[in-house]
């Protein structure tokens, strides 16, 4: 798999760690210290996995993960910070619906197998979407064959019930005839 | 001296002295009168004689001078009389029978009497010629008599009237000191508290009158008496009220105060716990702040290492690509790169490039467990920084602590056979996960001092009686033990018996802090190659 990775921090430090890291491991990751700046990646570019920390210039770590979703909704949201304020964390975790959250200093393994689950949910969320989609597309083209299906059905059942009289017709006039043999 | 008796000894002496003096005086006039008129009388008498005779004598007419001398003597008073001619021969006499021969003693005045004959002489002279001697005899008797009758009289009188009046004054004096002794008595009563006593004394007279007034004294006296009596009533009620009011404001003050000695003390007690736990909190919230500045770097150095034992794997493989390509060349042919070659090998001995070969894979290592070091120590000691709005909830020890084996299950359960008996507890308000911390710590502590196999003994119990209800936790092994020494320093933070390297030493320090934040205590009995077993006590409120 090859995820596109969005990190963003006030560290130019940790922003070079964490590429080499994810170069390391061939995924493909888009760095930046300023937020806005970050917003503008999530704009052009299409992000899978946005790597956020908490205090960052500009605007703080919650406020940018609420926009981030906002601009690309099936982003992952992940929060690394070395901040221990849990309210903040559990702020961020129900308005900006984060996906995880780490503590800095990190450790790599857990980092790299929380964005493979992360990698693996979103491509699972992904498929449900497309799923999702599919099913609208062929409900629609149920409800429009259903309807032709109505159409014909009522021209059948017409034609039926047009055959219908004149065979009644005919068989009333039949037994008319067979009556007015035999009596 | 009473009063009776100054009056009388006064009275009787001041009518005494009056008396003597009056009688005297008067006795003393009389007599006068008496010997003026006795003398009078006499020289009268003796003149008279004297120049009725005067005649006869000259003439010596004696018969003449015997009846005059008989006339004379029929005077009572005339006791004798005698004529005694100029050569003392006597020319008459007569006496009475007693007085014959009395001798003549010549007085001149009453004074000189004594024997109450009043011898008076006179003298015959004519012209200047003496012719004869008269002496007559004049009894003073009747003057004596009347003188001692009058003095009796007097004195009878006098002493009459001096009893009288002694007498008067003795029954006045008993008059007077009865109402007195009286009045005396009745002040004795009031001053012996008796006030109702009336004076019965009817009389008119100025004693009357103070007994009147005295009455009056006695009933005013009397109701004042009441008064205060009554007064001193209420006020022994009131003094008593007083005395329970004051005893129960008394005990009141005496509960209050044991009250707040008791606070006092509390309060020096927390004082000096708040500072030990503000001593580590500042140590904490040093930490904290540091913290977050101490782990980005230690997060990137971290990560550094590990991209760059990636990077070192590269390069090694790179190098073995090399070494494979070199070692593939005929290098006989080509002397400049047997040249080269050489030169290759002989840096690869002066640097040792096997030894580095080998030692790179531990260099990174140990550089990144020096970084996770400094991760737990940071984060180790962030417990001790006080956060405001700790989490706590209601939750069970006991399944707290089936939760910790749960965690702990995998590393423990080939060192130690676990033997648990945990009793129902009822919910504890606390930190649920700092209590998993603390259960977690105790336990792999009692696993690692366990060497080989060994017991691992976990109870809790809820333990009530009368005066409290606590949870009793104890967590128990029979591993190496605690000497005495360690076992004063286990609490201390970052105290290990632990090689450096392996733990931080915070674990027991950090569970000790969040089991005395609890409001409980921790201790811990061991015993060296025997065992050791930590117990944990939290008071509930009382009931």
């Amino acid at each position: 798999m090859n995820p596109k990775i969005l990190i963003v921090d006030d560290e130019q430090d940790i922003l070079e760690s964490l590429y080499r890291f994810c170069r390391i491991r061939k995924w493909t990751a888009f760095t930046s210290n300023s937020c806005l700046e970050a917003l503008e990646i999530l704009q052009k570019k299409s992000i899978d996995i946005i790597i956020s920390d908490m205090r960052m210039p500009e605007m703080d770590g919650v406020t940018f993960l609420t926009k981030a979703k906002a601009l690309s909704p099936q982003s992952i949201r992940i929060l690394l910070t070395g901040y221990t304020d849990m309210k903040a964390v559990v702020n961020a975790v129900n308005e900006a619906k984060i996906y995880n959250y780490l503590n800095k200093p990190w450790d790599d393994q857990i980092l790299e197998s929380v964005i493979n689950s992360a990698v693996d949910f979103k491509d699972k969320e992904d498929e449900r979407l497309r799923l999702i989609d599919e099913t609208a597309c062929k409900n629609k083209e149920l409800k429009t064959l259903n309807e032709s299906l109505e159409e014909k059905v009522e021209n059948r059942t017409e034609k039926l019930q047009a055959s219908m009289k004149v065979a009644q017709e005919s068989n009333k006039k039949l037994a008319k005839t067979l009556e007015k043999r035999y009596l | 001296m009473s009063l009776r008796l100054k009056a009388i000894i006064g009275i009787a002496l001041i009518e005494v002295i009056l008396l003597v003096i009056l009688i005297s005086t008067i006795l003393n006039y009389m007599q006068k009168a008496n010997e003026d008129s006795l003398e009078t009388y006499i020289t009268t008498t003796k003149t008279l004689f004297a120049s009725s005779t005067k005649d006869a004598i000259l003439s010596f007419d004696l018969a003449t001078l015997e009846n005059f001398v008989a006339e004379v003597l029929k005077n009572e008073s005339i006791l004798y009389v005698r004529i005694f001619d100029n050569n003392n021969n006597a020319l008459a006499s007569g006496s009475r029978e007693q007085y014959r021969e009395k001798k003549f003693v010549a007085d001149n005045s009453y004074q000189e009497v004594d024997d109450s004959v009043y011898d008076a002489e006179q003298l015959i002279t004519v012209n200047g010629i003496t012719y004869a001697k008269i002496q007559i005899g004049v009894s003073t008797e009747r003057i004596e008599q009347s003188i001692k009758e009058t003095r009796q009289l007097a004195a009878g009188i006098a002493i009459t009237e001096i009893v009288l009046v002694a007498f008067f004054s003795f029954i006045l004096g008993i008059y007077l000191t009865r109402q007195l002794k009286i009045l005396h008595d009745a002040a004795r009563d009031i001053s012996a508290g008796n006030y109702t006593k009336q004076i019965d004394i009817k009389t008119n007279d100025e004693i009357g009158k103070v007994a009147v007034a005295f009455n009056q004294m006695m009933s005013t006296l009397n109701l004042s008496n009441e008064r205060t009596l009554s007064y001193q009533e209420e006020l022994k009620e009131l003094n008593k009220s007083l005395e329970e009011r004051v005893g129960n404001r008394t005990r009141k003050i005496l509960d209050q105060k044991n009250k707040l000695e008791g606070a006092y003390s509390q309060l020096q007690k927390t004082q000096m716990q708040l500072v030990e736990s503000e001593k580590l909190a500042s140590i904490g919230q040093l930490a904290a702040g540091v913290a977050h500045e101490i782990n980005n770097p230690i997060g990137f150095v971290k990560s550094n290492l590990s991209s760059l034992e990636s990077y070192i794997n590269v390069y090694r493989t790179l190098i073995k690509e090399q070494q494979d390509f070199i070692n593939n060349v005929d290098l006989e042919n080509h002397p400049y790169l047997q040249e080269q070659f050489f030169k290759i090998e002989k840096y690869q001995d002066q640097e040792d490039i096997d030894f580095i070969n080998n030692d790179i894979k531990s260099l990174i290592k140990e550089s990144i467990t020096g970084t996770v070091r400094v991760a737990e120590i940071v984060k180790g000691l962030k417990v001790y920084a006080r956060e405001s709005n700790e989490i706590l909830e209601l939750c069970d020890l006991g399944a707290c602590l089936e939760d910790a084996l749960k965690i702990l299950n995998n590393e423990i359960k080939y060192k130690c056979k676990i033997k648990k008996d945990i009793k129902k507890l009822p919910l504890f308000n606390c930190n649920e996960v700092q209590m998993t911390q603390v259960f977690t710590n105790l336990i792999v502590n009692a696993a690692q001092a366990i060497k080989h196999v060994g017991v691992l003994t976990i109870k809790a119990s809820h333990n009530t009686s009368d005066a409290e209800s606590n949870i009793t936790i104890s967590i128990a092994d029979n591993g190496e033990g605690i000497s005495e020494t360690n076992k004063a320093k286990l609490f201390d933070p970052f105290f290990t018996t632990k090689p450096v390297g392996e733990g931080t030493g915070l674990g027991l320090s950090i569970s000790h802090g969040i089991i005395t934040d609890h409001g409980g205590t921790i201790s811990v009995e061991s015993n060296e190659g025997v065992g050791t077993r930590f117990t944990i006590i939290f008071n509930l409120k009382q009931a």
